[in-house]
């Protein structure tokens, strides 16, 4: 269990967050998104947003 | 027979005795936070920085006296400002932290930083911070991983708009208070407060320099899905859509539980 980076997204003006389980999968937040529009877990591809840029 | 007082209590003045028995507050029955009746003037007088508003509990705060910004981690943005300490202003003390806007607009400067998760009951997230021409935002964040989904509040002053607004069930920012214009100027500290009540995921208070804004039955959101460890997380950013390198400052973060549930 691990969090990665909390960014936001000027662009859309949400904040992302996302933290990997014990099953290495990605979990991806988006607190200040309307939950309906609120992405899918998705599987860990080995690519996260950890400290990288989002919304480019 | 004459009746007796436990006490010799002053009407006012020095106030209570100090060898008053320290007692559990509020909803932490057991615990490291107990009361010391009275001595909060003293508190203050001593350099306390709880002095904005000092109902509730302080269970964490970061007056940025180490010098670093070591207790948080950056905000990610496409275009990063930097946090760092600085002995340019301050609210209290030496130091406070230093939010740099990028030099690529829009850009976005925030740090957050992660606590243990408190007791299920009434909270505080209290920050002070300066403005600046052409900065847009100063937004405050607080999100609890209960082990199931994340509750999720936040205030923020947009400075663009001249208004106070927080973020509600749906996650859309929602204005609070319009025509607010309060002042900009780089040694002047604002203080923001709001206090939430975890045992509903409803807003309670915000509290803006000498204005206070009932908050009670409005509801933060919840995200359903979130990490099975529990912990608080908070979050205080600055951001600019069109001017590059805007600088203000931060200073005197602070978290509270046992806050009382008065509306204002």
């Amino acid at each position: 269990m691990a969090f990665l980076a909390w960014g936001f997204d000027p662009t859309t003006s949400v904040y992302h967050s996302a933290y990997v389980d014990s099953n290495n999968l990605v979990h991806v937040l988006d607190p200040n998104t309307p939950t309906s529009e609120k992405e899918a877990d998705k599987p860990n591809t080995g690519e996260t947003d950890g400290g990288t840029t989002l919304g480019s | 027979m004459a009746v007796v007082e436990r006490f010799a209590v002053p009407a006012r003045g020095v106030g209570l005795p100090d060898y008053s028995a320290p007692q559990p507050l509020g909803a932490v029955p057991v615990g490291p936070t107990y009361t010391l009746t009275n001595m909060a003037e003293l508190a203050v007088r001593l350099g306390s920085i709880n002095t904005f508003d000092r109902r509730g509990d302080v269970v964490w705060f970061d007056d940025f006296e180490s010098g670093a910004i070591n207790k948080w981690e950056n905000l990610v943005h496409i275009s990063p400002g930097a946090v760092t300490p600085s002995a340019v202003m301050a609210r209290n003390g030496a130091f406070s932290a230093m939010f740099t806007g990028a030099g690529v607009a829009p850009t976005g400067t925030g740090i957050y930083h992660y606590e243990r998760f408190p007791v299920l009951g009434l909270v505080g997230f209290e920050a002070s911070f300066t403005l600046q021409i052409g900065l847009d935002r100063v937004e405050f964040l607080s999100d609890f991983f209960d082990g199931a989904d994340s509750r999720f509040f936040g205030v923020r002053y947009n400075q663009a708009t001249q208004t106070l607004e927080y973020v509600d069930r749906l996650g859309a920012w929602v204005p609070l208070a319009t025509g607010l214009d309060i002042f900009g100027y780089i040694s002047l500290f604002h203080t923001i407060k709001f206090v939430v009540d975890l045992r509903s995921n409803q807003y309670v208070r915000c509290l803006l320099d000498n204005r206070s804004y009932p908050m009670a039955n409005i509801a933060g959101q919840v995200v359903v899905g979130a990490p099975a460890v529990p912990c608080w997380r908070i979050l205080a950013a600055s951001l600019s859509d069109t001017v590059t390198g805007v600088v203000n400052y931060m200073d005197d973060i602070i978290l509270t539980q046992n806050e009382p549930e008065r509306s204002i």
